[in-house]
């Protein structure tokens, strides 16, 4: 930038630093809701296997679908090039995940899917999966559930965090644990349950 | 409990009034509406006593419609009972006969009064239920189990401990219940269990397959409650909470003392729990008002790890990720807790091992003890092992000294351990458990010095570095799954040095365990290097920078990598034809341009300007760039003087999996397989 006059060089310095700090507040990548429950769905689908119903969920139910956060105009995107503020695709490729994802699929119509049906095990509102009706497992079998259930959250915990980092944005964790969350259950089948959003056990 | 002392009355005054009537064929009939016990109800009663004249047995008879006991959970409808009566010897009466009811097997009934006590049994097939109270001792009524399914229990067990579910097995014993108008109630019972299950709704409590004798003593004196339970077991399973025991066919002696004065909070002034030479525990607890725990000492001897495994140690270890931890040698553990809070903790291993199948860590020879104190006074301690392992690299022989005090167990000075022909110092570490909201807090400091990296990337699967690794972490934090590493490692490879800085591991021993870093590369160099990956011969040095490294499961998944010879080389600058063709096959199916490549066979090797290639790893695909565009690729190498040649890249996308395979087979000295 060439400032021939002088007097003009304080008022640029502050126009640029108040655009500077404007653009510092308002950089935003906006977390991709819609596509987030795209690649949760797929995923889940995978892990539940074939017998699952049909991927949709309802369209009534304001639990299955979020609407992607609309962005209002931005007067920051007036500076900062276009492709920081896009939203960004939520990619699960990664050979970490995908071995997870075969993992948890094994473990999941190995073992884990007799417990949920019996309805000794379910969603929690966490995405993650909880022993809630323990004598619903012989004793022998318990020990053996319980460390499945805490292998099987352990793999939930490493999903959605390397998601989240695969992606760039560690700080969409949680947000995509919660994607998750609402996916497990619109997926599970007729009779499993799953924790309500003020932790109740409500049964699909 | 109540004696059922109301049908008996009955029954006795029947006789009475048998006796007082004057001598004939006497009958008497007496019908009842309901007659109310302690342990049952019974309706439409009907009772016809026959005793024909001179004879020395008369003849009863008795029609119950419906008979409810609440304590066995039983119902049964039309009963007849018939038997005769007769006088005993030291005067009193006894009726023993046959008691049938609508769809039940056949039941043998026998009732006793005799001056000195009041008998009465039931026998159905091998089950006996018996009831007995003395005379001498009006207070004390005995009752009496021969295999007696849980299952007729179940009812009454509920009303003393709402939550249990009895599911299976047997009962066999006595109990003794003294219930005096003044003084305390005092319940003794000596049972024996059989194939026990047992659950509670919420699972924190369960047992399965249970065999054990049971000595319970119960004494209620006024406010003041006081239990004591001998267990022995014979086998079986038994959880409560993250305690999961599956005991052995031998005796396991359990023995609790609860007691409870006035409206205070239980105490557990004395537990213990012996099984051989295996387990030895014993302590003492005390609850507050919410029933939480709020002072325990607790001393815990292992005396066979692998064997403890197995019993006890599963239900701990399993959910933590090391279920098929193979352990061995002895440990014991002292836990003290007041007022809620840690007070202290010891740990004494002898000659303990543990290795974990999946290859993550060994350590072998664990000898010594682990002192973590809360007070002020500081608290020595000194552990060793003779060996170990970490990810396959071995580790050698090592003795910590420890202080405490405070709720920090500190080094008190730097250990060496060698590992890789050079060693590994430990010069800090500093440990907190948890307490309240916040987690286990873990720091340390570590000298690496002269690591052999031939060595490490052999263990780890690497390509085969030669050259040293050293450096210093001068901080090292574990908190929430995060290893993050302070100050920086550095590898001397090839006369060059290869930095690493922000190192974060996360879930180090945990799911897919990540590492992330910056590598800077710097001066290495290229003649040694191509030598050692038999990747032709290049000269000069190399420069680069890996930046934004991250691998999961030692994996890597993204990094932008940018490798270029060093500019300020001012020595030759040649690579060999062999080094070029092999290149070539990295970049994937290039390009020489300025030379056929027949012609290129006639050279032995070319002078370069510059050499450089750059991968940008994302989704498991390779954004590759080179030291220059070349119309539409990129340039890997840049000729210099005659025969110029010059290596361009075409694929700028290209599959790292791919991209692996050719690096491995060029410098295996292989042709890659074209895909």
């Amino acid at each position: 930038m060439g400032l021939k006059k002088p007097s003009y060089l304080s008022s640029a310095l502050l126009l640029a630093g108040v655009l500077a700090l404007g653009a510092c507040v308002t950089i935003n990548v906006y977390f991709p809701a819609a596509e987030a429950q795209e690649a949760a769905e797929e995923f889940v689908e995978k892990v539940l296997g074939d017998e699952a119903p049909a991927a949709a969920p309802e369209p009534g139910n304001p639990q299955s679908f979020q609407a992607p956060v609309r962005r209002s105009f931005d007067f920051s995107g007036l500076f900062i090039s276009s492709a920081q503020a896009q939203t960004a695709d939520i990619t699960l490729r990664t050979p970490a995940i995908q071995a997870i994802q075969d993992r948890m699929a094994a473990r999941f119509q190995n073992s884990l899917e007799a417990h949920f049906s019996s309805g000794a095990l379910g969603f929690g509102k966490d995405g993650r999966v909880v022993l809630r009706d323990a004598t619903q497992v012989g004793l022998k079998d318990r020990v053996a559930v319980t460390q499945l259930v805490a292998e099987e959250n352990r793999d939930r915990d490493a999903v959605y965090r390397e998601i989240a980092v695969a992606n760039g944005h560690p700080e969409w964790e949680g947000q995509i644990r919660e994607t998750f969350a609402r996916q497990w259950v619109a997926s599970a089948r007729a009779g499993w349950w799953y924790q309500g959003a003020d932790g109740a056990w409500k049964q699909k | 409990m109540r004696r059922p002392a109301t049908l008996g009355k009955i029954l006795f005054f029947c006789l009475l009034m048998l006796a007082v009537l004057p001598a004939q064929a006497r009958t008497l009939r007496a019908q009842v509406d309901s007659v109310g016990t302690g342990v049952g109800t019974l309706r439409q009663v009907e009772m016809v006593l026959s005793w024909p004249d001179g004879a020395s047995a008369g003849m009863l008879e008795m029609r119950i419609a419906q008979l409810d006991v609440p304590m066995l959970s039983h119902r049964s409808r039309d009963l007849a009972w018939r038997c005769p009566v007769q006088r005993a010897d030291g005067g009193g009466w006894t009726c023993s006969g046959p008691l049938q009811a609508a769809g039940a097997a056949p039941s043998q009934l026998a009732l006793a009064w005799l001056p000195t006590e009041t008998r009465a049994e039931l026998a159905v097939g091998k089950q006996r239920l018996s009831y007995q109270s003395q005379a001498a001792s009006p207070d004390l009524s005995r009752i009496g189990l021969q295999q007696i399914p849980v299952a007729w229990l179940r009812a009454y067990l509920a009303s003393l401990w709402a939550e249990g579910q009895w599911t299976q097995g047997t009962v066999d014993g006595r109990l003794d219940v003294m219930a005096p108008q003044a003084g305390p109630l005092q319940v003794q019972a000596r049972f024996k269990l059989d194939d026990v299950g047992l659950e509670t709704p919420d699972g924190w409590l369960a047992a399965a397959g249970l065999s054990a004798g049971l000595d319970l003593d119960y004494r209620a004196h006024g406010a003041d409650t006081r239990v004591q339970v001998d267990l022995t077991t014979h086998g079986g399973e038994f959880l409560a909470q993250g305690l999961y025991a599956q005991l052995p066919a031998t005796p396991v002696t359990v023995r609790v003392t609860a007691e409870q004065r006035g409206d205070q909070p239980w105490r557990i002034p004395a537990f213990s729990w012996r099984d051989g030479d295996v387990l030895d525990a014993s302590g003492s607890v005390g609850f507050g008002a919410a029933d939480e725990v709020r002072s325990l000492a607790l001393d815990l001897g292992l005396g066979d790890l692998a064997v403890a495994r197995d019993r006890y140690l599963s239900g701990f270890l399993a959910p933590a990720g090391f279920g098929d931890l193979v352990l061995s040698g002895q440990a014991r553990a002292q836990l003290s807790l007041r007022e809620g809070r840690l007070q202290s903790m010891a740990l004494d291993l002898d000659r303990a091992t543990a290795v974990d199948p999946r290859q993550r860590f060994v350590l072998a020879g664990l000898d010594g003890s682990l002192r973590w104190s809360a007070g002020a006074e500081p608290v020595p301690s000194r552990l060793g092992w003779n060996s170990g392992a970490l990810y396959g690299i071995g580790l050698g022989a090592a003795q910590f000294e420890f202080t405490s005090n405070g709720g920090e167990l500190r080094l008190v000075r730097p250990s060496r351990i060698a590992a890789l022909e050079g060693s590994l110092s430990l010069d800090d570490l500093r440990w907190q458990p948890p307490e309240g909201e916040r987690g286990t807090r873990f720091q340390l400091g570590a000298t690496l010095a002269a690591l052999d990296l031939g060595s490490l990337s052999q263990r780890l699967g690497w390509l085969p570095f030669t050259g040293s690794l050293g450096g210093r972490i001068p901080a090292a934090r574990y908190e929430g799954g995060v290893l993050t590493l302070d100050g920086g490692l550095a590898m001397q490879v090839f006369g060059g040095s290869v930095s690493l800085s922000e190192l974060v591991m996360e879930r180090p021993f945990g799911v897919a365990p990540t590492l992330s870093a910056e590598i800077a590369i710097d001066d290495i160099d290229m003649e040694p290097m191509t030598a050692a990956f038999g990747f032709g011969a290049i000269t000069g040095r190399m420069d680069g920078r890996i930046a934004g490294l991250r691998m999961v499961d030692w994996s890597p998944v993204a990094f932008d990598a940018r490798l270029h010879s060093d500019d300020a080389w001012t020595g030759r600058r040649r690579i060999s034809q062999r080094a070029v063709e092999d290149i070539s096959k990295v970049g994937g199916a290039g390009l020489v341009a300025g030379l056929q490549t027949q012609a290129l066979r006639l050279f032995d090797d070319f002078g370069y300007a510059r050499i450089g290639l750059a991968c940008r790893l994302r989704d498991n695909v390779c954004a590759m760039d080179g030291v220059g565009s070349a119309g539409d690729g990129y340039t890997i190498v840049e000729g210099s003087g005659l025969p110029r040649i010059q290596v361009v890249g075409f694929r700028r996308r290209v599959d790292w999996p791919t991209l692996v395979a050719r690096l491995v087979a060029a410098t295996e000295g292989q042709a890659p397989v074209v895909q």
